[in-house]
């Protein structure tokens, strides 16, 4: 069985004027080391499709399987751990908390499991490293450019080696040269690591990098 | 890092909201704490008031009656005491004295405590430094509030020129209500006493023996003085000086005796039996002939000063000496013969049983007489010589009844039949009085009998030692029906018994609530005086007999009473509950307002796989953090609002308290207790607050949605309509029904009728505010419209802040439903209510009465009616003393006062409720208090009893009807009594109303009325004297001073009105800091929407036309909030203002609502400042 499995993922919204069905029957699979770039319309679905695989949102039908474990039957705290353990999200508006540091905002996944030691911080500082952020370990993210920003969710995304990696919109709140450093990193650490890497875009010239990519029309995932 | 270094650097990231919540929580901490320290306040304040008028007296040591002043000598030499405590010191206490100015008489001043003092007495002071000048028989110290009404001066009495007369009731060992008790010239006056000082209010010049925080009146004069002033109506012969009736002691340090010491000196106590007013004298006739002496009678006589022996007396003495016989001996008016015109006048009859015991009496054959049966009559050899009656002849015995009403007389005759005829010696030589009264007995020259016996009628003052039958001082006249060979007898028998009936006939004709035994005959083998005086001490501490030496732990009483009728915490913290409300309001809306500036935070943490347990400790931590910060200066901002609290009480609210004796004392204790509360609450709000997002999808969360909109389907549509619906029926039906009630019921149904209205209006408003959403925009925009549509999107936010200031402003203003204002059903119609200082004995509705009270020159107007009620002295149990009371005063009602409220033709009370189920006692519910037999006042037949419904929730802490409840005096009366009514609002408030049958039962030794209500026949416009002036006027020696009933009422209403304004003025504050809060969340609101105003700036409206906008918004809820407030509030009080008693401060009302609407307004415009100063555009950049 492929590490990754969508199989027939609908989701409906209710609305004054009926259900609204956002995905028809979206199936996927991927393995680890395989990549995945989204497209779509804006308002197509692709956010909705990523929230989905990383349990983020509940299907309205359909199961997503992540090692062999179906994650639609998870309660909410085997959910959160399920999550802290092997899904990392890097999300448009980058979300660090302002009032940590640079290092704090990496090593936060890690409190949720009190497994904040000086192995877990090692690695914080070695994550940022590999971004580029070695000198900005105690900034503030109001001391961060956009970019740098990014780099650090990168960066918090990845200190748990997760298996999974989804990133909605990785690059759309930069400018075009962090737009390319960024994407480019995310493959780079993707293949490093050996996870699955989903990503939902806008740009084309960040898809065409991508093993696979898939369009997303009318609810259903399309070759491009 | 861990979880609490998140919420700390998050607690000082996020400072400004956080420090807007602490604000919150600081508002909520501080009326807490404040509210604690009124509390804390006012119960100690009261037990410093009762610590400074008791000073060092920890004890006191009450009487009845007047004992030996050197037992408390006695009691000094105890190891009980010494123990234990330091200080004792006799004194003399009269309750109910007056006072007048000498030099103008019409400056008096009634329900006075006159002390008769030792120098000692001022050793109790607290505070030695206080110089008290020495009193001798001439002088007088008086305390400020003496000083005041009788308008006495420092400058007066340091020239010496004060002078004022002082009057206290006699010392009468007969009860006056007695027959042979006097009715008149029961005062004794002092004139012309030279005010010495004058002392202040402070220490032991507020000296009493009652709780209470108004002024007490008090007069201090030598104990010498008043111990002249008692020998003076004792018997001539025994006429004792060294009187006392209280002794003060004092323990030992600081801390109180405790109730073993106090047991143990109770039990050290041994009062002789003189000090108990018991007598024990030794009965001996002898007989000596050629040497040969001859014991006639030889036997100890037990006898009391107050005429009969008390039940248990008579009980501990028949269980010490079973061999003891009891007698009755009582006076007869007239003995004759049946059917003839004359007879024997005022003739001492002894009711006697004859056994083994004592040996019979002789008839003239010389054989005993046999027992007597009922309806026998014995007479003796005179008796029967002047009545020329023989055996089997029948007499008549005429005699008063032995209790007398309202001081009149009552003759009855019975008719017994002669058995036998008891020989009688006559003396050779007669007895002698001395001009001390002292008495030398008889001589005999031939052997006298048993029936020579004086001794079987006890000494009674004024008649037993009198020169002649003409001297008796007695409450009737004897003059006129003497005749010389009457007082012949006196001079050769004197008390002799003229005739002797059974002991149970005796007491069928003359028992009484005095009792039915007037002495013991003791043999004298039972030991010598000493032996049987022990025996009876032993037996009388045995049976644990009230024989009125009573020994009170009084400061403790006081302190335990400290503890106040009211605990103001609670009700200060009820009173202020809108301002905590409104606090936690505003902390929930600001929590909440930061947390949706954050949500995307909590979503990330949900994501990266935060449990949400874990999340909501984090925030938890951040708040928890936050509330403490705002609880400590919540605890410092408490305790200046706890200033201002007090500072209203003794101002503004003084009707609350009678007197601005409150001063602020703050404990650690409440200090803690308001941080740890103000803490928990918020903490608590916060979490609640923070539920609401738990079920938000996590995508939703970072997106930085909160919460999700709720659907709002047809069902649910209907659901709520039919709710809407339901409500306002309901509030229809409600009102309906109360206009079919009265008083508080129909206050409370008026006001719940409101609030239905209120809560259907408010869902209403909901429901409006979520329709919204699917209504299809017909185009017309204007200002005024998009500012509603803006505070629309959040339809429960907006419904939650109208709430608040819709349900305070209804609170605020329904609550004058609950004003009180005098009404005929508080009065019953009467117009003046009066109060003795003694009691009086006439009945003041008939013209004899009204002749011997008032004088036979003056009488009342015709129609002028008073209802005279028995009076218990006790403590003020009404809402103007804030003392816990345990010793409440009681009223005796006669059947002419209930039976007057059959018919209910002059007015009636108002009842609350009661157990009226017959028909005659729906009518008239003071039947209740009606009954056959007295009620023995026991557990197994408690004393019905009416109470004040106010009285009794608030002072005795009575709830319902059919409580029975134990009572205990200090003057050694202990009953049980069940409330069988509520009045309502009445001006018999303060005091337990129990018949008067059950009255007598169970306080026989009061006699007299004290307690009048009066309806006065209106004096003609012809500058005539009204009858209310002539009675104070006639009756100011007894104190008798009258107040309009209906000033008293208002009076008694005050109170409520003063917590009901206390309320309102509480709530408008909590409204003006939800007015704050209103602005507050308009502001983060602003903030909130940056880039949609930024938008609308980008598409031409200006500046000030956005700041138009977000004034309008502020200001539409503020005015729908008011509007449904004010609505629902006239709901209820119109209706009730219209069939009922309500009535509302409507200009006050209305100032209270402008200010607060001008406040909110200039507040939102404050807010919308912010528009002008917020770069918008900016904001549609980033």
């Amino acid at each position: 069985m492929p590490d990754f499995v969508a199989s027939t993922v609908t989701k409906e919204f209710d609305t004054p004027a009926g259900p609204l069905r956002i995905l028809d029957g979206i199936s996927a699979e991927l393995e680890r080391g395989q990549n995945m770039a989204i497209i779509g319309d804006s308002g197509s679905g692709k956010s909705t499709f990523l929230h989905i695989a990383g349990t983020l949102d509940s299907p309205s039908s359909g199961t997503v399987c992540l090692m062999g474990s179906d994650l639609t039957e998870l309660n909410e705290n085997q959910l959160a751990q399920f999550r802290n353990e092997n899904i990392g999200f890097i999300f448009q508006e980058h979300h660090l908390l302002p009032q940590l540091t640079a290092l704090e905002n990496v090593l936060l996944p890690m409190v949720a499991t009190n497994a904040t030691d000086s192995n877990s911080i090692q690695r914080g500082k070695d994550l940022l490293d590999s971004v580029g952020l070695s000198d900005r370990l105690n900034h503030r993210p109001a001391a961060l450019s956009g970019g740098e920003r990014q780099r650090v969710a990168v960066a918090r995304a990845l200190i748990r080696e997760p298996i999974l990696l989804l990133a909605d919109e990785p690059t759309g709140s930069l400018d075009q040269a962090n737009a390319e450093k960024t994407g480019q990193l995310l493959l780079d650490l993707q293949s490093q690591h050996n996870m699955i890497l989903i990503c939902v875009t806008h740009s084309s010239k960040l898809a065409s990098v991508f093993q696979n990519n898939k369009r997303l029309v009318d609810g259903r995932l399309a070759a491009v | 890092m861990n979880r609490w270094q998140i919420a700390i650097k998050s607690l000082f990231y996020f400072r400004r909201t956080n420090l807007a919540i602490a604000l919150g929580v600081a508002a909520a901490t501080a009326v807490l704490t404040g509210a604690l320290i009124v509390g804390d306040s006012m119960r100690n304040s009261l037990r410093e008031l009762t610590l400074e008028r008791l000073g060092m007296i920890d004890e006191l040591m009450l009487s009845d009656g007047f004992f030996d002043q050197s037992l408390a000598e006695t009691l000094r030499e105890t190891s009980e005491f010494k123990e234990s405590y330091t200080l004792a010191s006799p004194a003399i206490l009269f309750p109910g004295g007056t006072v007048q100015n000498s030099t103008d008489s019409k400056l008096r001043a009634g329900q006075v405590t006159v002390l008769g003092i030792t120098p000692k007495f001022w050793e109790f002071e607290q505070d030695q430094k206080s110089n008290r000048k020495e009193l001798d028989e001439n002088s007088i110290i008086i305390n400020q509030a003496v000083a005041d009404d009788l308008q006495i001066s420092n400058a007066e009495v340091e020239s010496g020129s004060a002078k004022i007369t002082v009057r206290i009731p006699k010392r009468n060992q007969l009860p006056a209500d007695s027959a042979l008790g006097k009715k008149s010239d029961l005062i004794e006056s002092i004139v012309d006493l030279t005010v010495v000082q004058i002392v202040p209010m402070t220490g032991l010049g507020r000296f009493g023996l009652y709780p209470s925080q108004a002024d007490p009146y008090n007069v201090y004069v030598s104990i010498q003085l008043l111990q002249d002033s008692l020998a003076r109506s004792v018997l001539t012969h025994k006429s004792d000086s060294a009187q006392a009736n209280i002794i003060l002691i004092s323990g030992k340090g600081k801390t109180l005796p405790t109730e073993i010491n106090s047991e143990k000196l109770r039990q050290a106590l041994r009062p002789s039996l003189e000090d108990l007013g018991l007598s024990l004298k030794r009965a001996t006739q002898t007989f000596s002939i050629e040497n040969n002496e001859t014991t006639i009678f030889d036997y100890w006589s037990l006898s009391s000063a107050r005429l009969v022996l008390s039940d248990e007396v008579a009980q501990a003495t028949e269980t010490a000496f079973p061999t003891a016989r009891p007698i009755f001996t009582y006076l007869a008016n007239d003995i004759r013969k049946s059917e003839t015109d004359s007879g024997i006048p005022f003739s001492m009859v002894a009711a006697v049983d004859f056994d083994n015991a004592f040996e019979p009496i002789s008839a003239l054959t010389g054989n005993p007489i046999a027992p007597i049966q009922a309806n026998e009559i014995v007479l003796n050899q005179w008796a029967a010589d002047d009545l020329n009656a023989t055996k089997g002849d029948s007499v008549v015995v005429t005699f008063f009844e032995p209790e007398t009403t309202h001081g009149a007389q009552k003759e009855k005759s019975v008719e017994l039949t002669v058995v036998d005829i008891a020989r009688l010696t006559e003396p050779d030589k007669a007895f002698r009085v001395s001009r001390r009264g002292q008495i030398s007995p008889a001589e005999f020259k031939q052997c006298p009998t048993l029936a020579n016996d004086p001794n079987l009628t006890p000494e009674v003052p004024g008649v037993t030692d009198a020169q002649s039958i003409e001297n008796w001082d007695l409450p009737f006249d004897t003059a006129g029906k003497i005749r010389p060979q009457d007082d012949d007898y006196w001079g050769n028998h004197r008390t002799t018994p003229k005739a002797f009936v059974s002991l149970a006939m005796g007491q069928e004709l003359w028992d009484s609530r005095f009792g039915n035994v007037t002495s013991f005959r003791i043999p004298i083998s039972a030991g010598s005086k000493g032996d049987v005086s022990k025996k009876l001490l032993t037996q009388f501490i045995e049976d644990d007999a009230k024989l009125g030496l009573h020994l009170i732990q009084i400061k403790r009483q006081g302190i335990d009473a400290s503890s106040g009728s009211t605990p103001f915490d609670f009700l200060f913290l009820a009173l202020s509950m809108f301002v905590i409300g409104a606090a936690l309001i505003l902390v929930s809306l600001l929590f909440r307002l930061g947390l949706q500036q954050r949500s995307s935070e909590l979503g990330l943490l949900k994501a990266i796989g935060f449990p949400q347990t874990q999340i909501r400790r984090i925030c938890l931590y951040e708040m928890a953090s936050v509330s403490c910060l705002g609880a400590v200066a919540g605890v410092s901002l408490g305790m200046g609002y706890a200033w201002l609290m007090i500072f209203g009480l003794k101002t503004w609210w003084v009707g609350a308290i009678a007197r601005p004796f409150l001063t602020i004392h703050i404990s650690p204790l409440s200090l803690g207790i308001g941080f740890f509360s103000g803490v928990i609450i918020c903490i608590l709000t916060i979490a609640w607050a923070l539920r609401r997002t738990r079920k938000q999808p996590v995508h939703l969360l970072i997106s930085g949605q909160l919460e999700s909109p709720e659907t709002h389907s047809s069902k649910t549509r209907k659901t709520s309509l039919a709710i809407i619906g339901i409500l306002a029926f309901t509030a229809v039906c409600l009102t309906a029904t109360a206009t079919q009630l009265a008083g508080e019921a129909q206050a409370g149904a008026f006001l719940g009728a409101g609030f239905l209205i209120l809560a259907s209006l408010l869902m209403s408003v909901y429901r409006v505010f979520k329709k919204s959403d699917q209504l299809h925009s017909s185009g017309r925009l204007n200002l005024s419209r998009l500012a509603i549509m803006s505070f629309q999107r959040n339809p429960l936010r907006s419904t939650l802040t109208i709430g608040l200031v819709a349900v305070a402003c209804f609170l605020i203003a329904a609550v004058s439903s609950f004003r009180l204002t005098p009404s005929e059903r508080g009065t019953a119609g009467f117009e003046w209510v009066a109060q003795s200082s003694q009691p009086i004995h006439y009945d003041l509705n008939n013209l004899e009465g009204q002749k011997l009270a008032l004088g036979s020159e003056n009488q009342l107007r015709e129609g002028t009616e008073i209802s005279a009620l028995r009076l218990k002295p006790g403590e003020d149990a009404s809402c103007n003393n804030l003392y816990q009371s345990s010793q409440p005063r009681i009223l005796g009602v006669n059947p002419q006062f209930i039976q007057e409220f059959d018919k209910g033709e002059a007015g009636r009370f108002a009842w609350s409720a009661s157990l009226a189920s017959t028909e005659l006692e729906k009518q008239n519910p003071w039947r209740l208090l009606d009954s056959p037999q007295p009620h023995a006042g026991t557990a197994e037949d408690p004393i019905p009893v009416v109470i004040d419904k106010n009285t009794a929730n608030y002072s005795l802490k009575i709830y319902i009807l059919n409580t029975v409840k134990q009572i205990d005096y200090d003057s050694g009366e202990s009953i049980y009594i069940r409330v069988v009514g509520f009045l309502e609002n009445t001006l018999l408030q303060g005091s337990l109303i129990i018949s008067e049958q059950d009255f007598e039962k169970a306080f026989p030794t009061i006699g007299g009325y004290q307690y009048f209500l009066i309806r006065e026949q209106a004096t003609p416009a012809n500058g005539s004297e009204s009858d209310i002036a002539l009675l104070e006027e006639r009756l100011s020696d007894q104190g008798f001073d009258a107040r309009r009933a209906d000033v008293l009422l208002a009076n008694f209403m005050s109170v409520q009105n003063t917590y009901i304004s206390t309320f309102q003025t509480l709530g408008a504050l909590g409204l003006l800091l939800g007015t704050f809060g209103l602005a507050a969340v308009q502001i983060r609101s602003v903030l909130e929407r940056k880039k949609e105003l930024g938008l609308m700036r980008a598409i031409g409206f200006q500046r000030n036309t956005l700041a138009k906008m977000v004034v309008l918004e502020n200001a539409w809820l503020l005015i729908i909030g008011l509007g449904i407030g004010i609505f629902s509030a006239l709901f209820t009080t119109i209706p009730h203002w219209l069939v009922g008693t309500a009535s509302a401060p409507w200009l006050e009302l209305s100032l209270m609502f402008s200010a607060i609407i001008t406040v909110g307004l200039l507040v939102g415009f404050y807010a919308s400042r912010i528009i002008s100063k917020t770069p918008l555009l900016e904001s549609l950049r980033t």
